[in-house]
């Protein structure tokens, strides 16, 4: 079943509709909030308000992007609010996402953990174009018009999140 | 660094995962030919496109209590519900609230399934 007709069913109340879109699509937004927030538990705070949101607000859906491109622009709002809630709270740091795998070696990860907080290191705003652009594969135009900005804006912030990685990584 | 150059280096971390333009990717194409500066630049960005690529594919997926999370708190309950036959075979009826709407809606229970029926603003 597509994803279209999925959010119709969740606007119609199927819990089971909903389910169907969590095994989908929750690991991808899972993923995109904890590139934002860079913390296990904010991430899994979004991804819940993430889909509460698309239970409540599925009715709204009005099939101008892709499902999965519209829940990645609710989870990045849910994201930002999270993390400005941080930030006003004051919360303590959790702890980082495990990137171990055992079945890899430990130059590959010790390689993935310096890739990881490099990335940490960019602003939210390169953070979200560098997993949209590298992780989901997006055109920039998409990226331009999921985050509401001008499609030079997107290339602008990955031409500076490039520079930064390059100089950390090298 | 000429415009060209400027274009090049622009479209590279797009190109690096195949989502340019038929148009973009001649031109980008022809001017990594020409250019050996904006070659370097492109084995760079591959390079660290591959990178965090893996690396963004190795996060965690969310835990079995995020799902728990969401199911807790798509389940209010209902304004009210009318139950007729049992939990093997029955029918139920309910009105409830979804954000701004009022909906009701009627299930089928079939040997401890539940079916939708409809679920029609009221």
């Amino acid at each position: 079943m597509a994803d279209r007709e999925l959010v119709q069913r969740v606007a119609r109340g199927e819990e089971e509709a909903l389910g169907e879109l969590y095994r989908r699509h929750g690991t991808r937004v899972f993923r995109f909030a904890l590139t934002i927030t860079g913390r296990m538990e904010l991430a899994e705070e979004v991804v819940q308000e993430t889909f509460v949101a698309l239970w409540k607000g599925a009715g709204s859906y009005a099939g101008r992007s892709q499902v999965s491109t519209w829940l990645l622009g609710i989870a990045r709002n849910q994201g930002l609010a999270v993390l400005r809630g941080e930030r006003k709270g004051g919360r303590a740091p959790g702890a980082p996402p495990e990137l171990a795998d055992p079945a890899k070696t430990v130059h590959a990860e010790e390689k993935r953990a310096a890739v990881w907080c490099a990335v940490q290191g960019l602003s939210a705003e390169q953070r979200e174009v560098v997993f949209l652009a590298f992780y989901e594969a997006l055109p920039y135009r998409e990226i331009a018009s999921l985050l509401g900005v001008p499609e030079g804006t997107v290339k602008s912030r990955m031409y500076h999140a490039k520079r930064k990685l390059a100089e950390v990584l090298s | 660094m000429n415009r060209d150059c400027e274009l090049c280096r622009e479209l590279l971390p797009w190109y690096a995962v195949g989502v340019v333009g038929a148009a973009e990717r001649i031109h980008l194409e022809e001017h990594l030919e020409s250019c050996a500066e904006c070659r370097a630049e492109w084995a760079q960005v591959a390079e660290l496109a591959r990178a965090v690529q893996e690396t963004l594919r190795e996060l965690p997926s969310p835990g079995e209590r995020v799902w728990g999370g969401i199911t807790a708190r798509v389940q209010p309950g209902p304004l009210a519900r009318v139950d007729v036959g049992s939990f093997l075979l029955g029918v139920s009826v309910w009105l409830t609230v979804r954000g701004r709407h009022v909906l009701l809606g009627g299930d089928l229970r079939l040997l401890g399934r539940k079916y939708r029926l409809f679920a029609e603003e009221a």
